[in-house]
Order: C-alpha cells, then structure tokens, then sequence
C-alpha cells in the first residue's frame, strides 16, 4: 500500500490553473511512495475523503488553508480508518505557484505522515468547538481533538530522581505523584517543550517525533526532488497563522518554537540546508514568552558556526535570502539527530565539517550539552549522582577493589539532575556547565573521580568506597570511633548475620578516643 | 417510533458504551458474546466516528466478527481476571489498584455511598463487591440514561446537576484506576477479545474523563478529586 495525498482541487486551481487543467479526480502527480489527487470541494466537504482514501497506507490533506473546523475531517478520517494525529495537513497557500516546490512539500509530508508510529488514547485532548449553546452542549456529537503528548511509563527515569518535564512545563499540567509522572490534559496547551525537556524520550507526543522530524527535514532537503538551489528550513510555531512563501524556504511545523533546542538549529545543516530560521508565533512574539530562550538557542547555534569557520547569518530567526548551501563534508550524519540525546553528536559532527580548526569550547545558556564537574576533595564517590543521571553520561564504575565516577560528554544534557541528587553540594563536590566542548564530547567516558573500597572482614565482599566511609567518620565523629570501625568492616549483609562481640560499639565510647585515626582494611 | 443511530444523543450513546464494558467483563457465555456482536454493529452505525476513541473501537468490530470461541473466552477470562500464583494480572476490583493500608473497607463503604447518592443499590443477588467493575460501569451508566432524560425532557439544570456527579464518580473511583487495568490487560491480553476490549474501554474511559470535565468547566462546576486527596488514597502503577 502507498500513500495518497488528497489536494482541494479548487486551492490548486487558484495558484496553478494551467496544471491542473482537464485533470480528473485521479491520480494527478506521482510520488516516490504515493500519489496525488486533486478532489473537487475537498475543503467545503470532507466527507470525500472517505471515497478516496480506500486501501492508502497513509493520508496527508492538502486544503486551501490549515483553519479549516478540524471535527468534521477528524471523524471522516476516523471513518476511513485513520488515526486523525497521523494524518499530515499541508497549507497549499505554503506552496506558492511553483510545481516543483509544492511536489517536495508533499513528499516530505508524506514522509512525515509514514514515520507516525501511533498515538494512545492519552494523547487525543477535546477542546470545545468556539460556539456552542449550554443545550446544545449536552447534545454534543462532533468534537475537536488537539494531541498531547503523554507519559511512556517503560522509558520514564523519574523515580531516579527526574522531573525535567515537571520544571519544563509552563502551565503546571504534569506533576510527580507516588504512581509516576501524570499528565493532567485539562491544563495541558499542547507546546512540546515537555517533549524537548525529557532526556529519555518518554514523554511522547505522537505528532512531532525525532523520528517524524528527521523523515521531514531529510526530504525536504535531498536534492534529487522539487526545486534546484539552495534550501532553507524554517522551524514555525504551530499557533503562527503565517503563512511562508520565501524563496527557498520551507516549513516544517513544531507546536511551539521555544521547544526547539539548538541541536535542531543545526541538524538541517547536516543534511546540506543552507540556512534554519525558527520564528515565533507572531508579531506579538511568542504567546509562552519563550521568547528569550529562543534567541538564546540561536545565539549560541551561531557562536557555534562562527567558531567552526561557517558564516553565523545560517541560523537565524528571520527568513533571508539564502547563501549557497555549505559543502558537505566527509564525517558521517549521525542517525535520529533531532532525539533528546543526539545532542552532543549533531556538535561533533558539525565541527568536522568546520573550515576552522574544528574546535570550540562555549560556555551559553542556549547549549543543549553540559559538562559536570566533580571536586575530588568534596566527592565522597558514593554514586548518587550516576544513579540519578538519566542519559548515564555519570556512570559509576566498580572494579578491582576500586570504583570510578565517569563522564561521557556527548550523552549530557544539562539536565542538573547529579546536582540535585548530590548529598555533598554544600561542599561544591559536583557542578554543571552548560558547555559545549569539542574536546570533552569527542574523548568518550573518562574518570572524573575515584576510590578505593572497603572490603567486608568476614565474607571479602566490597562494603563501600573509602572516601565514603571517611565522611561518614567525619561525620560521625571521634565519638563513634567502634561504630566507624563496624561500619568499615563489615557489609550490610554480614552485619545483619551478627558481628563478633569484640567489634560491637560500646555504648558509650571515652572522650579520650578523640582525635584517633581511622584505620581502614581493605 | 426508535431513534435511528445517527440520532442519538451523547448521554445515550455514553451508557450504551458503558453497558458494553460492562457486559465484556462479565463472565462470558454464548448468549452475552451474541450480544455484544450484535451490539457492536449498532455502535458502529452511530456517531462514533466523532470521538477519539473509535480508533480504539474499530478493531472490536472484526474481532467479535470472528466469533470467538466461548470456551477461549472462558479461558481467557480466567487467566486475566480470576487466577494468578498471588493474584491475577488484572484484577477487576478498584481496591487491588490502590494503596490501602488498611485494607479495602474504607474503600468499598466510600463506594457503596456514591452509589446511594445516585440512588442506586448493589442487587443483593449479585456476588460481586461494589468496587468491582462492572458494577462501577454499570453505575457510570445510569448516570448517563439519567443525564439523557434530563436533557430530553430539556432540564438543563438537571443534566448539569447529573453531569457533576458523573464528573464526582469518575474522579473518586472509575478514571482513578480502571485505566491503568486496562493497559495491564490489554498487554497481557494481546490481541485476543479481552485485549483488544480492555483497549477499548481504556480510550473510552480516558475519553469519558476528558469529556465530562470539559463539559463540567464550561458549566461551572468545581472539580472534586475526592476519596484519594480525602483519606491520603494513593493510585499504584
């Protein structure tokens, strides 16, 4: 099965006359995987789809504009068999009056459209239509459905101590209970940076995943399809009622821009875009007041270019007229650029491609990666912090009477969660810096900090690090020198056996033990 | 003169779908699995397609088509609701879904006291507890035939009145747990007839939720999360 693209042939008309003339309900235009039709009042009646879309694989909707009441066309596409949110809907006002350019709009659409995996029934949210009288409400047959994202409870890390879409949500709709993270979709208006915030992708909204995004911007972008020249991706808010026509720029639409972290700036640069805009929602900025970090993200998407030898004016938040697209260079496009973690990939391979020496080392709010500092003096290497992580960029690593902290640069995300979880922040023991170093995301899992480990007296089983079990003295003090002494003898497992009575802590220990070094047997 | 599908009213179509879970989740026997093939149809015909979560409702149509063995069923059901090593993967009663660390009481007295105040009472007949799901279901849908006779008599006042406490129930008790056994079920059901019910009825519920508490806003009415904020109840995964 293929996918068909179902266009309104009055819309086509309008901009194309001479194209579409004599041209009958069939099949119009032959895609890479699928077809065109061009249908007859498609936008006044959306019932025809229901003719149409027998035995497709996948839909995508050409109308004459994306304003169109959305509940009549949800429940046809229902009744031909689809999942309304995997339906794609191109603007055909986006397309100008260039052939070329409106066929590679629909093959990227249809692209997108087959890289939809499926939605649950958490993320379909009802939202009233704008008129609706008290009576006829509980009357109500036909509803609007916006898509929300919702929780993937296999991938969620938070009881590890996450709440990046808790911090990341600007209208308090997702909380942390004892029965996970909940989405409460009453509150939730729809703007993806809960999505962008995850590390694991487990918050999912079905309609703009990596995957979709990267099936999107790749068509979009080869050149053996629509227009020759140079090509621009323009990242627009889903809210924006503008409507795109600049030369060589094409949209590729995001519930909100402020969701779009500065690796999605440059990925498109990968795959040979000449330029990426993102634009807000409109004039009036964005309507979340993301604003500020949007300009952020560009800013340091274009200290990033400056650094590597590109021209900055190739991320941008305005359409311009477009440059040449960059050479491609030799390294290799990593895969799923626009997922949570490529992050650090989508740097590394764009600094091989660099004319400058390929290094840089920004310290910026806007990156999307981090580096986590650890203080060997203050880290007590007791492993919250690669606990907590959840990209496992901080790993903890036990081995030969030993254990190890590693960092792995090209996996952080900034996230903060280490610092959060550390019990030693008071000391400064662990920090982040949202910083973006060639050398640290090219070096892989180095040791940040390390210790040896106490080994249990009875069964040779490793009780804890030493550097742990000195705070623990320390903290503990001079006083509670027997109790130490068990405590670094003895694993959990041993001490819960029993202990022998010359090891037992006094109940009460002299004040003349003060001061006594701690003998540690490993 | 009977309304054709086209023409019934959310409420109605509400309860209809309420009493089809219901049904599925009874103990299966051939006269019940003829009813629901049959009553499935009916819903297909109808508004359906309007909602969410007739994308959930298709595939039953071809299941049930396929006429199910009742024996199958009857195996199925055992293995899903009644019978486990500790206990069955999904449970069908609201307690065996939440933390009480006091056991069920304070739940099923809860429970028995909505019902009241709905004017409704558990058929001493029945052996089930009043936590049980289709009891809950069925109570669910009630509201739904009360809301319907309200909105056709053109009694807003009292459609609204009853929609809050179908917003209350949901809340308290049904939308609290019953999704979260149905995605148990439906992954251990598969793509049998329970599994894809259970998916089903978890899009409808889900739906339902959403539904009744957008309706309750552009009323007016308050939200009350109730039992589970009022006695420290919490919900397990």
């Amino acid at each position: 099965m293929s996918a068909l693209v179902l266009a309104c042939a009055d819309g086509i008309r309008r901009v194309m006359p001479e194209e579409i003339e004599g041209v009958t309900a069939e099949a119009w235009l032959w895609l890479r995987t699928g077809d065109v039709r061009v249908v007859p009042g498609l936008c006044g009646d959306p019932d025809v789809i229901t003719r149409h879309a027998d035995g497709a694989s996948n839909l995508v909707l050409a109308f004459c504009s994306a304003d169109l009441p959305r509940s009549p066309v949800q429940a046809t596409v229902r009744r031909a068999g689809f999942d309304p949110l995997g339906v794609e809907v191109v603007d055909l006002r986006v397309a100008g009056e260039d052939l070329e350019r409106l066929i590679l709009i629909f093959e990227a659409a249809v692209a997108r459209a087959r890289s939809f995996a499926g939605s649950a029934p958490e993320n379909a949210r009802m939202v009233l239509p704008k008129a609706v009288t008290r009576r006829a409400l509980l009357r109500l047959r036909i509803a609007e459905y916006v898509a929300i994202p919702s929780i993937e409870p296999s991938r969620c890390v938070a009881d590890r101590g996450c709440r990046a879409c808790v911090e990341a949500c600007p209208r308090g709709a997702i909380a942390f209970s004892h029965a996970g993270i909940s989405i409460d979709p009453a509150r939730c208006d729809p703007c993806g940076l809960c999505t962008t915030a995850c590390p694991v992708e487990a918050v999912v909204d079905p309609t703009v995943t990596p995957a979709q995004l990267d099936a999107q911007v790749r068509t979009l972008l080869d050149p053996s399809i629509g227009p020759r020249g140079p090509r621009g991706i323009l990242f627009t808010c889903r809210r924006s009622r503008l409507v795109e026509k600049t030369t060589g720029w094409y949209p590729v639409v995001v519930p909100c821009t402020g969701m779009a972290p500065a690796s999605w700036l440059l990925a498109p640069l990968l795959y040979g875009a000449a330029a990426v805009a993102v634009r807000p929602c409109g004039d009036g900025g964005c309507q979340l007041g993301r604003d500020d970090v949007v300009r952020e993200r560009v800013a340091f998407s274009r200290l990033l270019l400056d650094a590597i030898g590109w021209s900055e004016e190739r991320v941008t938040t305005a359409p311009f007229g477009l440059p040449a697209a960059p050479v491609p260079g030799r390294s290799v496009t990593p895969s799923d650029v626009f997922a949570p973690g490529a992050a650090g990939h989508v740097l590394t391979a764009l600094a091989e491609r660099g004319t400058d020496g390929h290094a840089f080392a920004l310290e910026h709010p806007g990156s999307p990666v981090g580096l986590v500092d650890i203080r060997a003096g203050a880290c007590t290497v007791c492993g919250m912090c690669a606990r907590t992580c959840p990209t496992e960029a901080l790993a903890f690593a036990p081995g030969g009477g030993a254990v190890d902290i590693t960092f792995d640069g090209v996996r952080c995300t900034a996230c903060g969660q280490c610092v959060v979880s550390c019990p030693e922040v008071p000391r400064g023991a662990i920090a982040v810096r949202r910083l973006a170093d060639r050398v640290v995301l090219s070096r892989g899992a180095t040791r940040l900090v390390g210790s040896d480990v106490a080994s249990c007296r009875r069964c040779g089983q490793p009780v804890a690090p030493l550097t742990m079990l000195r705070r623990v003295a320390e903290i503990l003090g001079p006083e509670e020198r027997r109790m130490t002494r068990l405590l670094e003898s003895y694993c959990l497992d041993c001490r819960a056996i029993g202990i022998p009575v010359s090891d037992e802590p006094a109940a009460a220990t002299r004040r003349s033990d003060a001061g006594a070094a701690i003998t540690i047997r490993t | 003169m009977t309304a054709r599908p086209s023409q019934i009213g959310l409420a109605r179509l509400r309860q209809g779908l309420y009493r089809f879970i219901a049904a599925g989740l009874m103990p299966p026997d051939q006269e019940r699995v003829a009813a629901l093939a049959s009553a499935i149809k009916v819903i297909d015909a109808s508004t359906i397609d309007g909602f969410a979560f007739a994308t959930w409702w298709r595939p039953l149509g071809a299941v049930l088509d396929g006429a199910p063995s009742v024996g199958d069923l009857e195996a199925d059901y055992v293995r899903l609701f009644e019978a486990g090593v500790n206990k069955p993967p999904c449970p069908l009663v609201e307690s065996a879904y939440l933390s009480l660390p006091r056991g069920p009481g304070a739940l099923l007295v809860d429970v028995d006291r909505e019902y009241r105040r709905f004017g409704l009472a558990v058929n001493p007949l029945v052996s089930l507890p009043a936590d049980h799901a289709v009891l809950e279901l069925e109570a669910m849908a009630a509201l739904c035939a009360r809301e319907d006779e309200a909105a056709d008599r053109g009694d807003v006042d009292e459609a609204r009145h009853v929609l809050g406490e179908e917003e209350r129930f949901l809340e308290r008790h049904l939308a609290r747990w019953f999704p979260v056994m149905a995605r148990r079920g439906a992954m251990v059901g598969g793509g049998g007839f329970y599994g894809t019910l259970l998916t089903a009825a978890r899009a409808f519920v889900h739906h339902d939720r959403d539904l009744v508490a957008t309706l309750a806003k552009h009323h007016g009415l308050t939200r009350d999360r109730g039992l589970v904020r009022d006695c420290g109840l919490q919900a397990v995964r």
